[in-house]
């Protein structure tokens, strides 16, 4: 009986002595011979076009998920450059046979009105469906970056002067200049409130909290 | 029934193959925790509220999800989300699907079904777009072909957007067993999604009823009313306002519940089949052929009641069917349906196939070949002891009923305790006092536990099988990318071998589906 570490043997109280298991590497789908699955491999059981029904089976299942990756459905959590350029179509697309309706993005497909309204956002029901952008996931971040840098900007003109980027359009990727630091109003250049720790506001330790021995 | 650990972890992975991961992680946050509202879920996915929404929009375009409310008389309406498993799970059978399709009618039809199963749902519209644009048909071919589909109930229309559920006043459980005078009311839904799913359902008169005028764009202006079933009851109003009026788009989807009515028939023919002899299994076929439509719910316990003259003309129109005689059916018949029914006097007598026997018996069967395959013929022979005793044995007595000449007495107790320990049976010490205190072990086969650990299992196989093909699909990916004038040499032999595997895996799964449908879906 193989086990690992020390010890005794389990069910039966048997297999005494000491030992170590030997160390194997561990593969997570090891190869295997395959089986001639009756009616798959079989060359006697062939229906329409040479195939056989299980074959069918499989050939339109894998048809399917070839589909349902390629299409607007399909949402990963980091969109890669790639995953956008299929999506374009070229010249030479046109002539080749179209198995399904290229429903281009997402909200090209959806019946908004079929749906609750916290989802759809409610105006955007009445919205002509061909102006819809495919939803990109960084657009959350996009927006994000783009008001802390019109907050520091706001801060530093004391609210005087009106914020460059506010008449512009919330997607726009142009990056915008930095300001410069101004280190003029800082608490540390000033030295006002700093606490060097030996001033008067901090009291002798007396020592009464340390532990009895 | 509740859902298994396995059963989530395959319903998830099949939503992460067919969507990614992200609709997977919403997914799976809903079929964990029952339902959840659009800020819980943002909490619970961690998500940005847009990738939620993305997400939900997805589910819901592709039946995997049902949106609803709590009738709730102060207060906001809070729309909850369910996740629909069985939904999920028919997603891996839409292959199936399309088979029945086109052996019950033909290929043209499954054209438009193709399309409503990639798209989740679509409008009448965006189906003629779709079949006109992909073959050459015209309009009126593809408003026959889907005419015809909706009349054999393949396709439906889609359940409301959002229902309004009456708060439950206790939890969600068990239904009660009911005594002899309410044994004939409808049984209640007893979880909370088959509230969800009866409460969004359309009524039947419009289920299947297509109003073209409702249409007219789709249809260039036709203003004849093509009823499909029963016609559309005017007078109830509420149905216009929730299932698609005037001013509102009318989605169609592909009707599962149909498609596993077509595909529970089909194991009872071939479970009759291999059972009994091919004649039976005509004679099941044409009277589950002629009830089809009558039936009410998938898991019908006998089929609907036909007469001898009915089923008879049934089994003659079929090829396989001619050469019998009334006779003979009659026999058949006598052996397919159940000895107790009672039966009307005159010649006309009717019949009913107690479908409920067949398909336990079938399950019976997968079990007992589990059993024999993981654990040898002396475990099986055990088991199967205790399953046909459907009662308690004891070690001692189960040594002497199975008569095991190679195996020793001591034997038994061994392979009891391997079954007992992969939950295949039940156990029980028993204390007997007496003269002298001495204990004993019964042992039984209890069904519901024991399927259901079955169906965990099933479920944890076709999640490893489903791994492993995505597996070799990324381990021969540099193969697949080649063209196919590249393919020569050790590369051909490369990809012939990718094709076989994948084809043995894919059809393994589909096998392994099959078994699954048995215990879940039948």
């Amino acid at each position: 009986m193989a086990y690992r570490g020390r010890g005794r043997g389990g069910f039966g109280g048997g297999g005494g002595g000491f030992g170590y298991a030997t160390q194997v590497p561990f593969e997570l789908f090891p190869d295997i011979d395959l089986p001639n699955v009756k009616g798959i491999l079989d060359p006697d059981k062939k229906i329409n076009q040479g195939k056989s029904e299980e074959e069918n089976l499989v050939n339109q299942s894998r048809k399917f998920q070839k589909i349902w990756k390629g299409s607007p459905f399909y949402l990963e959590q980091t969109t890669s450059k790639e995953r956008q350029n299929t999506e374009v179509e070229r010249y030479s697309d046109r002539l080749k046979p179209k198995t399904t309706i290229r429903r281009g993005a997402l909200f090209d497909i959806l019946e908004l009105k079929a749906f609750p309204q916290e989802l759809t956002g409610g105006s955007r029901a009445q919205q002509p469906g061909r102006k819809r952008v495919r939803w990109n996931p960084d657009s959350e971040l996009q927006k994000l970056d783009l008001f802390e840098k019109l907050e520091q900007r706001q801060g530093n003109n004391d609210g005087k002067e009106k914020k460059e980027g506010e008449g512009e359009d919330e997607d726009e990727e142009e990056e915008e200049e930095e300001p410069e630091e101004d280190f003029s109003d800082d608490d540390y250049q000033k030295n006002q409130d700093f606490d060097d720790d030996d001033d008067d506001f901090n009291m002798e330790d007396d020592g009464d909290d340390e532990p009895l021995l | 029934m509740t859902l298994t650990q396995y059963g989530i972890k395959y319903a998830v992975h099949i939503i992460t193959s067919n969507f990614g991961n992200l609709v997977a992680k919403v997914c799976e946050s809903l079929l964990r925790r029952r339902h959840l509202s659009l800020k819980q879920l943002i909490g619970f996915t961690e998500l940005t509220p847009q990738q939620v929404k993305n997400s939900l929009l997805i589910l819901i375009q592709h039946n995997c999800v049902q949106p609803f409310s709590f009738d709730q008389s102060e207060g906001p309406k809070v729309t909850q989300y369910i996740a629909l498993f069985d939904n999920i799970i028919h997603r891996g059978r839409f292959a199936k699907f399309l088979a029945v399709v086109s052996q019950e009618l033909d290929t043209d039809r499954e054209l438009i079904l193709k399309d409503l199963l990639e798209n989740g749902r679509l409008t009448l519209k965006q189906i003629i777009e779709g079949a006109e644009s992909s073959k050459s048909q015209g309009k009126d071919s593809v408003l026959e072909s889907f005419l015809k589909l909706v009349n054999a109930h393949f396709v439906e229309r889609c359940p409301a957007p959002e229902p309004v559920l009456e708060q439950a006043t206790k939890q969600e459980g068990p239904a009660k067993k009911r005594g002899a005078k309410s044994a004939k009311m409808v049984e209640v839904p007893e979880t909370i999604e088959q509230r969800v799913i009866a409460a969004a359902a359309p009524p039947e008169a419009i289920r299947f009823s297509i109003m073209i005028d409702s249409e007219a764009d789709a249809c260039g202006g036709k203003s004849d009313n093509m009823s499909v079933g029963e016609k559309r009851k005017h007078a109830t109003l509420e149905f216009d306002a929730e299932f698609g009026s005037k001013d509102e788009v009318v989605l169609w989807r592909a009707n599962f519940e149909e498609f596993i009515r077509c595909l529970r028939h089909k194991a009872c023919v071939e479970n009759v089949r291999a059972r009994l002899d091919d004649e039976a299994a005509v004679v099941l076929r044409a009277m589950l052929k002629a009830t089809r439509t009558a039936e009410k719910k998938v898991k019908t316990e006998n089929s609907v009641p036909l007469s001898l003259n009915t089923i008879y003309e049934e089994v003659i129109n079929s090829e396989a069917g001619r050469s019998l005689t009334v006779g003979r059916v009659r026999d058949l018949l006598s052996v397919l349906c159940d000895s107790s029914q009672e039966r009307d006097v005159d010649e006309d007598e009717s019949y009913s196939a107690d479908l409920k026997k067949i398909l336990e018996l079938a399950q019976d069967d997968e079990v007992e070949s589990i059993v024999l395959k993981r654990y040898g013929k002396d475990a099986y022979t055990m088991f199967r002891i205790l399953s046909l005793a459907g009662r308690p044995i004891e070690t001692d007595k189960i040594s002497d009923m199975s008569q095991l000449s190679l195996v020793e007495k001591n034997e038994t107790p061994k392979i009891l305790y391997n079954l007992w320990k992969d939950d295949y049976l039940h156990m029980e010490r028993l204390v007997v006092t007496g003269a002298r205190q001495s204990q004993f072990l019964v042992w039984r086969v209890d069904k519901p536990i024991i399927w259901k650990h079955v169906l965990d299992e099933m479920f944890h196989t076709a999640l490893n099988l489903s791994l492993r093909l995505a597996c070799e699909e990324e381990r021969f990916k540099e193969i697949t990318d080649l063209p196919a004038h590249k393919l020569l040499g050790e590369m051909a032999k490369q990809w012939q071998l990718y094709r076989n595997v994948i084809l043995v895996l894919q059809a393994s799964l589909l096998k392994l589906d099959d078994a699954l449908m048995l215990f879940h879906d039948f």
